[in-house]
């Protein structure tokens, strides 16, 4: 899977947490330009993103986000694996 | 007697676990860590002394990002001090900490208690020096150690350009409002919890 497609699909996942179909995301996005982003979504968002990609994701994996770039980053290493 | 204040080394893992967990125990507190976990702090101290050892920072769930107060050389109280969004969300960084810490059932459990206290979640600004699990070991109450340890902390970050400073206290604890309003701390928000009409949060800022 290319950066490209794994960044479509975060997208897609951020829509379904956050129950919006419209919502937009781009990579520079931190939890202050998402509305309600706070840390119980946070976990919703990154056990979503587990079961999208059917990858582990720990918390010091996520103590090294600081926005979506860097989620798609982890997604793509940790899918090359 | 003499008030040193430092920033914190791996060495203070221990102290700044019980402060933590100290500052949570005003029983003022709708949330806690005890009652998230659904255990008692005596049970969460080398837990949470583990969850902060971990090298990130920028949020109150890192040793890194605590001053000490030393009396006459001992440590007696500290403080969590981080600039918000330098490191990343402060909230998602702690939720990354609880994550490395404990397992996904009990996060969820934990998440969901917290939930129900969504109406109460004040948002920090970005770019803000955030207070947080202030504590003064009970045997030093009173001799200065909170006041040095603040103002030390006020003007290491006023010196590096941050321009303000924000602290979230419990609606009920009166006793710490008073001491940041006379500190120069002032409202600037409040949220009432729907479960205790009177307690909330109150988010109170200064100039520095």
């Amino acid at each position: 899977m290319t950066r490209d497609e794994v960044s479509v699909k975060i997208v897609s996942v951020f829509q379904k947490v956050f129950n919006n179909n419209e919502l937009i995301i781009a990579e520079e996005y931190t939890a202050s330009d998402v509305e309600g982003w706070d840390s119980i979504t946070h976990l919703d968002l990154i056990v979503a993103v587990e079961h999208e990609f059917s990858i582990e994701i720990n918390g010091f994996d996520v103590m090294g986000l600081q926005n979506v770039g860097d989620l798609i980053d982890l997604v793509v290493r940790k899918i090359e694996g | 007697m003499s008030i040193e204040v430092r920033k914190a080394t791996e060495q203070d893992i221990y102290f700044i676990a019980s402060i933590i967990l100290l500052a949570e125990s005003t029983g003022y507190e709708l949330t806690t860590y005890a009652k998230m976990f659904n255990t008692t702090n005596d049970e969460l101290l080398s837990v949470v002394a583990k969850m902060i050892t971990n090298d990130s920072d920028g949020h109150p769930l890192c040793w890194r990002s605590y001053f000490i107060a030393c009396y006459d050389g001992v440590p007696a109280g500290a403080l969590s001090a981080y600039v918000e969004g330098e490191m990343g969300d402060s909230n998602h960084l702690m939720t990354g900490a609880l994550m490395s810490t404990f397992s996904r059932e009990q996060l969820k459990t934990a998440f969901q208690f917290l939930a129900l206290y969504k109406d109460i979640q004040l948002k920090k600004n970005n770019g803000v020096l955030q207070i947080d699990c202030v504590a003064t070991l009970e045997n030093y109450s009173g001799k200065g150690v909170f006041g040095a340890l603040l103002g030390a902390v006020e003007r290491h970050y006023s010196e590096k350009g941050i321009k303000q400073a924000e602290i979230q206290v419990w609606l009920k604890n009166k006793h710490a409002f008073a001491v940041y309003e006379n500190k120069g701390y002032k409202i600037i928000a409040e949220r009432i919890s729907q479960h205790d009409q009177e307690n909330g949060k109150i988010l109170m800022q200064k100039e520095l």
